[in-house]
């Protein structure tokens, strides 16, 4: 029987996993609008320009239920987790005060960016907002990351006071938004987001393209595909940079998750192997590939390094966590590295100014796109599944904070029937929304529109091929 | 007297603005339940822009709400977590409902007007929720601090707390048609919102130990003022001005909180005892003076670009919305 404890955590990861896969596309969709519009203004070019207004609308439905599931998260944190939150609003309630403010700039200006769309002359000043709601957006991420480098790694009270008493003592509230692992985890945090967001927008550009028969349909989804290559490929390199260097900072300020992730079942050790794959049954790994001497090279970028990586040995088995992050964190690393190059691949196209006519190359954008939901959610369960049996690292247990009132479970169960109803809505929703107001109609609708012009499609290869064509419209 | 505390002044001051809001929608509910047509015109114009914003407050407010006074949670967490978790499910049915509604095409199984009505239906009772919550902490009964613990049935029991309830939605529905400009009797809205005020002014000198009595004179005035200026046809552009009405309706719940303060619990607690540390106060201090300057400055542009530019104060919206 599921206890209660376990209820509220399961109903916690099942909201924030369900509030993640809208977030990451809002905040890509913020960057990815504000960057199309700039290019519209800038090259006076009404493709861009449409790009960017059909994608507010979905942005705004997506904002309008990513609002909801934030809300929900809020008010679950002190009614699922209440002793967390005591903790939490004594030492490190900043980053959730500043992120208010963050959320108000985005909202405001999402207000005044959609529904006013028409009531600014000069449209540099309609692009301002669009780079406010984006600001707003990426900063509502960095805060609720600090929250969480927080809970990997507490700081700003007396942690011994509080462990023996219970009492917070000696409150410093920057240095706990300001946690050990606060710059790594944000930015790894931040660009691993706009990563999974832009390569879901490529498959959703690519969908489009491959099923559009219209020309201008057809160059419109290109240049979105163009700017997600561009934008998620400079996200995925910096991901990876980044990542590299968070698990060196676990490496030495969370060991135990280090040494469960990378599955090191030794106390500790020297020109340790790389262990791919592979599950612990009895004692000894099976179905792993392991090669020697990899991690301890990639860890401390030698060959021969005599430092020694953590393992599990040197840990009470009781305070392991599940060791199925070691497959999570493969799946990340891999399905990331896989990512990477393939965008690599997509940018060397870009600047060959190669087209994306080839089928495959397209099929390969969606597969990018899934694999790249895939992989940041694997992420994000290696790090929250990685810190247990802790809610806050080596000072807070899951069990010791949750709520145990029964009547969580009922209404619980309504939230996470009403979600499963409610976020696949909002993603048919918004590609019905768009997918009704067609790319024809939009230029249609924009005819007497002056600041923008359609300027020339260059030639596809089909247009080559049928005599006659100009290419144009 | 106790002296007002500056977090305390500040977090009074973002429930008002919240609750300026939240009634905005509230009487918008009022008017797509009972008149629709006349309120796709006058009422959705003025709450597509601004719901959003309203839940924004909603989340502005909980976190000040924490940091205020974090050792209180784990009680809101176990006595009304039947109500939060019910809010929760409405929330995002009403964020959902409404933002449909704007971009639902024209189909044969559902309308905007069904939509529309459900997100009025929707706000009715998170607004019925609020009340109740509220309600119950300034009166206290059904409320067991000690045992976490809240009694639906002896709070609804105590008729101050429902007379505090009802009055508060029968002035909310007079006011509706003042906000908005709605085509009925003119002495109406006057007639309903001081049946309203009576019934809810007297049932909360019930519910507390009032400790500054004499500041809900303020909100008395300025809840007949609106409805009394309404009825004079030179008068009726002044509190048809949605922000004036909003800043009066801010105005008079600030000082409802003020004449509670400190007290709580029908009088039988107090809130100071409960504030957070210091270090965290001055911090939280520092970013509401930053955050409130942007705040303002955001505002500022809100209402150049969605008043001044457009003198009805609605929105440039697109056809479908509103169709």
């Amino acid at each position: 029987m599921v206890s209660i404890g376990n209820f509220d955590r399961f109903m916690m990861g099942f909201t924030l996993g369900s509030h993640i896969l809208i977030v990451t596309l809002s905040i890509a969709l913020s960057i990815f609008i504000s960057v199309a519009e700039f290019l519209a203004i800038r090259k006076k070019d009404l493709y861009y320009y449409v790009l960017s207004k059909r994608l507010t609308k979905a942005f705004v439905i997506f904002f309008a239920v990513g609002t909801a599931s934030g809300s929900v998260l809020a008010v679950e944190l002190f009614s699922l987790w209440p002793p967390f939150m005591v903790l939490i609003g004594k030492v490190d309630i900043l980053p959730f005060y500043y992120e208010v403010f963050a959320f108000l700039l985005e909202s405001i200006c999402l207000v005044l960016y959609f529904y006013y769309w028409d009531a600014f002359k000069n449209r540099y000043h309609h692009w301002i907002l669009s780079v406010l709601i984006a600001i707003g957006t990426v900063m509502s991420a960095v805060f609720i990351t600090l929250i969480n480098a927080f809970m990997n790694t507490p700081s700003g009270f007396n942690i011994a006071v509080y462990k023996a008493t219970g009492a917070v003592t000696d409150v410093n509230p920057i240095a706990a938004v300001l946690s050990p692992s606060a710059l790594w985890e944000v930015t790894h945090v931040v660009t691993a987001t706009v990563t999974a967001g832009m390569f879901a927008l490529l498959a959703y550009f690519a969908i489009n393209y491959l099923k559009s028969r219209e020309k201008e349909q057809k160059h419109v989804y290109s240049l979105g595909m163009k700017l997600a290559i561009i934008m998620g490929t400079i996200s995925v390199i910096l991901a990876g940079l980044t990542g590299d260097q968070s698990m060196r900072m676990i490496m030495t300020l969370q060991p135990l998750k280090y040494a469960a992730v990378e599955l090191n079942y030794f106390h500790s050790q020297a020109l340790a192997p790389e262990v791919l794959g592979g599950i612990l049954i009895n004692g000894s790994i099976h179905y792993g590939i392991s090669i020697p001497g990899l991690q301890s090279m990639i860890a401390f970028l030698s060959l021969n390094s005599t430092q020694v990586v953590p393992g599990l040995l040197s840990y009470p088995k009781s305070l392991w966590p599940p060791l199925f992050v070691h497959l999570t964190f493969d799946t990340m690393v891999g399905g990331g590295t896989l990512m990477g190059l393939y965008a690599l691949f997509l940018s060397y196209l870009i600047i060959r100014k190669k087209k994306f006519e080839f089928k495959l190359y397209l099929y390969g954008m969606v597969i990018l796109g899934i694999l790249a939901e895939v992989v940041y959610d694997s992420g994000w369960v290696t790090d929250e599944v990685g810190r247990q049996p802790w809610i806050i690292y080596n000072v807070m247990t899951v069990q010791s904070a949750a709520n145990l009132s029964p009547s969580v479970i009922p209404l619980g169960v309504a939230i996470i029937i009403f979600y499963l109803a409610v976020v696949p809505f909002t993603f048919y929703f918004a590609a019905r929304v768009l997918k009704n107001d067609s790319i024809g109609n939009e230029l249609i609708k924009e005819k007497n529109n002056t600041d923008f012009v359609r300027h020339d499609i260059p030639l596809t290869k089909q247009d080559r091929d049928i005599p006659g064509s100009g290419g144009k419209r | 007297m106790s002296a007002y505390l500056p977090e305390i002044i500040i977090n009074a001051g973002i429930f008002s603005m919240f609750f300026a809001l939240i009634s905005t929608e509230l009487m918008a509910a009022s008017s797509l339940l009972f008149k629709y047509e006349e309120s796709t015109k006058k009422v959705i114009p003025f709450i597509i822009p601004i719901w959003e914003i309203t839940g924004t407050f909603f989340i502005f407010y909980a976190v000040n709400m924490e940091s205020l006074i974090p050792s209180v949670l784990p009680f809101l967490a176990y006595a009304f977590i039947v109500y939060i978790l019910i809010f929760l499910i409405l929330y995002i049915g009403r964020n959902s409902a409404i933002i449909v509604a704007e971009t639902i095409w024209k189909n044969k199984l559902i309308s905007k007007k069904s939509l529309y009505r459900i997100y009025a239906i929707i706000t009715y009772i998170i607004g019925a929720i609020i009340f109740v919550l509220y309600t119950a902490l300034i009166s206290g009964k059904g409320v067991n601090f000690n045992a976490q613990t809240f009694n639906l049935l002896k709070f609804v029991a105590y008729l101050p707390d429902d007379g505090f309830i009802i009055g508060s939605a029968i002035l909310v529905f007079g006011l509706a048609s003042v906000f908005y400009g709605l085509n009925v009797n003119r002495f109406l809205p006057l007639i309903v919102t001081v049946i309203g005020l009576i019934i809810a002014a007297v049932s909360f000198l019930k519910l507390n130990d009032i400790h500054n009595l004499y500041y809900l004179i303020i909100p008395v005035i300025l809840t007949i003022l609106a409805p009394v200026l309404y009825i004079i046809p030179s008068a009726r552009k002044l509190i048809s001005n949605k922000i004036l009405f909003q800043t009066v309706i801010a105005l008079a719940t600030f000082f409802i909180i003020a004449s509670l303060y400190p007290n709580m619990l029908g009088g039988t607690a107090t809130i100071t005892p409960l504030l957070n540390d210091s270090a965290m106060q001055i911090q939280t201090f520092y970013a509401t003076v930053v955050g409130g300057i942007m705040l303002f400055i955001l505002t500022y542009v809100f209402f150049k670009v969605a008043y001044f530019k457009n003198r009805s104060g609605e929105a440039n919206l697109p056809e479908e919305v509103t169709q």
